[in-house]
């Protein structure tokens, strides 16, 4: 398979990025302030040494640090110009390329994305700049890769529901709204706003797959989760990956038909 | 005559608005999961311990309620001020400088979106379950509280006007304003977890802890008119510093170019 | 001659503008700072207009006509010179400055911008609460328009749903409504098919009679100009080339004119060449470019060698006038 349109694409997408420099500054703000005004509440829950299920003090500061950077820079709701493509009929052309589609728009996404990347982690050492009392490194340090490659694996899969969620542009013009919808949701199932496993009802947040983009990566370098687990965990996520490809190559084919159905 | 042609404004928009009822789901299931992640957060807090920072449980969800009804009800009408980056990168804004009517009232409310008050009942539900807690509170305390409200809207719609207008200097940072709503995020938790100078700089020169915490601490009576004083002053800070920028900014653009 | 409304004197406007560079390494360095180039956009212009009047503003891309009008508006301040419109500076921007003018920009107007899923009518019931106009002052003015306008089956129509040269019209309306003194039209036929640039033409001039406003358009097609203009003023890089009527200027940008012959027979073009520049040439009928001074000699030449059946002499229209001098120019 021929890597360069893609990796062309993810390059131009990255200066495109860049030159909208304000909204990687203010992306800056986006990984840095929520950590830290949370970090007030739980300073006043916790602080004198107490826990809650299992989080002290320290472990619930540096969870929402780790987990804030994780699903800020997680695209829960892939962007694409689907509906667009579809509207103006530009979609045809897309049954001529040798390209996929999927693939491209994944690559376009990703460059999008790697000014972010590396923007917020400088907002994410920021914050742990500030908190330092209390911010956590890993007792072991292959959790850092380890959790990095189970949340980019997270990335591939939120990518992929999104994208699936865009594809229903062939049926709805609605489906920017249910797009957005979608986009607060996962955000709240990949643990961004309360750890998943505190939470009333957290059976069956920990059973859906959105917490590999933000809570379970951040529960590896907390050391939360051992090794032993890990390849349990791991052929969950990729059961749940492999499930969302083959929708997403379904839906795909079912929307084209409809398309060319249509008339194009 | 700015007070009809923002009228007219509104009315139109709810014209318009009523085209678009299925978004209005769409953006209510939206607000449902940012209240309900405040609610369980506190609910997960609460399970285990009786106060956060000398608040009770129904304090803390009173917060959330109303935290909830100000956020709406600023993007229901104020969303417009968040063009204004748009329209001077785009030349755009010439449309409303060139009205007899001051230009930031045409900004502010020329993009009310009224289905996000759909999302108000969200808010107020949880304030009323809030309430069901908080035995004994009598009626007339509901006036303090709506009148710190407005307050605090016209507040925050300022924060967000004084950020926008650095468009006018810094080109292409359209998302600057986003600062604000992330700023928001303080004014989640409960004033007593903010201490000494932090709490200082968060009740006057950044006022995200004033914007719902006062307007609770007024309806459980725990807070007196000394806030309603306090919230206007800093309302007459930031109106000034609001004409200010926009005044300065303006006459960049008119010798910067469109 | 009606008053001034316009006054201008050495108007002068430097632009500084943020330069980008390309790659990858050039977006990233981007982040930090801007190069910046400053770029003249006006370098000394005076003018008046006085009421009743069309002046017609031209000249290339980037030859400042924009600038002018925005600086007319209260858009934009002058780098230097010194402006007055109904008597007022206009970047000061004074609520009755703004209630005596009326910008209309190409592309999206107003009303697009707010109304655009809603009844025309509504948009003009904004501008009605924007300018405080009285219901007796607006229900005037309003059937005024939809008549001259042709507007009565559009009113209820949300602008979404009309055609390119119905919304331009309906903006021009918008802009009219309260009958302003003063219609600054930037490239008022953009985009527009023959058929509605024609219309909106005829709107323009009947409105300026109507009321005697003064008017200043700018644009790209000289039929505008040609049509509506009383004094056309020519800007090339931001100075003033020439000035007069639409007949005028042509006479002043080019002494040429054009030489139509017909011939009683079919002629080559080689015999032809040796007597003078041929433009044109098929079968029998020729045209040719001829200064006026020379125009005598060579139709007495041909007269000399060809059997002619007929000849017009011609002045060449605004754009072919326009086109030689910019050719010339370089």
């Amino acid at each position: 398979m021929r890597l360069r349109p893609y990796l062309r694409a993810l390059q131009v997408q990255t200066q495109v990025t860049l030159r909208y420099r304000g909204n990687v500054f203010a992306f800056l703000s986006y990984v840095l302030i929520p950590p830290l005004a949370v970090f007030f509440l739980w300073r006043a829950v916790l602080g004198g040494e107490r826990a809650l299920g299992g989080y002290d003090l320290s472990t619930m500061v540096t969870y929402y640090i780790v987990t804030q950077y994780f699903v800020a820079n997680t695209a829960f709701s892939a962007w694409t110009d689907i509906g667009e493509e579809i509207r103006d009929g530009r979609l045809t052309l897309w049954l001529l390329r040798p390209a996929s589609h999927y693939g491209l728009y994944f690559a376009r996404n990703i460059g999008g994305w790697i000014p972010y990347w590396i923007a917020g982690l400088l907002g994410a050492a920021a914050v742990a700049g500030i908190l330092h009392r209390y911010f956590l490194l890993p007792q072991e340090p292959w959790r850092i890769p380890m959790a990095v490659g189970f949340w980019l694996l997270g990335v591939v899969l939120a990518f992929t529901w999104g994208y699936i969620l865009n594809l229903l542009s062939f049926w709805t013009e609605r489906s920017t709204g249910i797009v957005l919808m979608a986009d607060a949701a996962a955000v709240f199932l990949a643990g961004g706003f309360v750890p998943l496993d505190i939470l009333p009802l957290k059976e069956i947040w920990l059973l859906l797959p959105f917490r590999f983009a933000g809570w379970f990566p951040t529960q590896i370098y907390l050391g939360r989760v051992g090794f032993a687990e890990l390849p349990r965990e791991l052929g969950l996520l990729l059961g749940w990956l492999l499930t969302f490809l083959v929708l997403q190559k379904l839906i795909w084919r079912l929307g084209l038909r409809r398309y060319q159905g249509a008339g194009g | 005559m700015a007070l009809r042609a923002v009228l007219r404004l509104i009315s139109l928009r709810v014209k318009w608005e009523l085209f678009f009822r299925l978004d209005a789901l769409f953006g209510f299931v939206g607000g449902l999961v940012q209240v309900m992640a405040g609610v369980l957060l506190f609910e997960a807090i609460y399970g285990r311990t009786q106060a956060i920072a000398g608040w009770t449980r129904g304090e803390a969800l009173a917060l959330v309620g109303t935290l909830s009804i100000l956020l709406e009800l600023e993007r229901a009408l104020l969303r417009g001020l968040q063009r204004l980056p748009e329209l001077v990168e785009e030349g755009l804004l010439e449309h409303f400088l060139t009205r007899p009517v001051p230009t930031p009232l045409l900004l502010a409310f020329h993009r009310v979106n009224l289905r996000a008050l759909w999302r108000l009942p969200l808010g107020i539900g949880v304030l009323a379950y809030a309430l069901s807690l908080l035995p004994g509170i009598p009626g007339w305390r509901f006036v303090p509280f709506t009148l710190s409200l407005v307050l605090s809207l016209a507040v925050y719609g300022l924060m967000v006007f004084c950020l926008v207008c650095l468009s006018f200097w810094l080109i292409r940072m359209q998302n600057f304003f986003w600062l604000v709503y992330d700023l928001a995020e303080f004014a989640r938790y409960p004033a007593g977890v903010y201490r000494g100078a932090i709490r200082f700089l968060l009740t006057t020169v950044l006022p995200l802890v004033l914007l719902a915490n006062f307007p609770v601490l007024l309806l459980t009576g725990r807070g007196g008119a000394s806030l309603l004083l306090h919230q206007a002053l800093v309302l007459a800070g930031f109106a000034t510093l609001g004409m200010l920028l926009w005044r300065r900014g303006l006459r960049r653009y008119q010798g910067a170019g469109g | 001659m009606g008053e001034i409304v316009v006054y201008v004197k050495d108007l002068r406007k430097v632009y500084r503008r943020a330069l980008g560079a390309a790659g990858l390494s050039g977006a990233a360095k981007g982040l930090f700072k801007r190069q910046v180039e400053e770029v003249t956009a006006l370098k000394g212009v005076s003018f008046e207009v006085r009421e009743g009047e069309i002046l017609g503003y031209i000249g290339p891309n980037g030859a400042g006509k924009t600038t002018t009008l925005k600086i007319l508006a209260g858009v934009l301040f002058p780098t230097a010179g010194e402006v007055r419109v109904l008597g007022y500076v206009p970047w000061r921007r004074q609520r009755a400055f703004l209630k005596g003018i009326s910008f209309v920009m190409s592309g999206r107007g107003l009303l697009e911008e707010i109304t655009w899923d809603l009844p025309v009518l509504d948009g003009f019931l904004l501008i009605k609460d924007l300018y405080g106009l009285s219901d007796r002052e607006f229900q005037s003015a309003l059937g005024e328009l939809v008549d001259l306008f042709e507007l009565s089956e559009l009113l209820k129509a949300p602008l979404r749903q009309l055609s390119h040269g119905q919304r331009a019209r309906v903006e021009l309306a918008a802009a009219l409504l309260w009958r302003p003194r003063l219609l600054l039209l930037d490239e008022p036929t953009l985009g527009l098919d023959l058929m509605s640039q024609a219309a909106l033409r005829g709107f323009v001039r009947e409105y300026v009679k109507r009321t005697g406003a003064a008017c200043i358009v700018t644009s790209h097609y000289t039929r505008d100009i040609e049509d509506l203009a009383d004094r056309v003023l020519l800007l090339d890089h931001g100075e003033f080339v020439a000035e007069g009527s639409p007949q005028e200027l042509v006479r002043k940008l080019s002494g040429m004119r054009r030489l139509r012959v017909a011939f009683e027979r079919e002629v080559a073009a080689e015999e032809l060449e040796a007597l003078g520049e041929v433009v044109e040439l098929d079968g029998a009928q020729a045209v040719f470019r001829v200064s006026a001074g020379q125009a005598k000699e060579l139709v007495q030449a041909l007269f000399a060698r060809f059997p002619i059946h007929d000849f017009t002499l011609e002045e060449p229209d605004l754009e072919e006038a326009l086109r030689i001098y910019f050719e010339e120019a370089g």
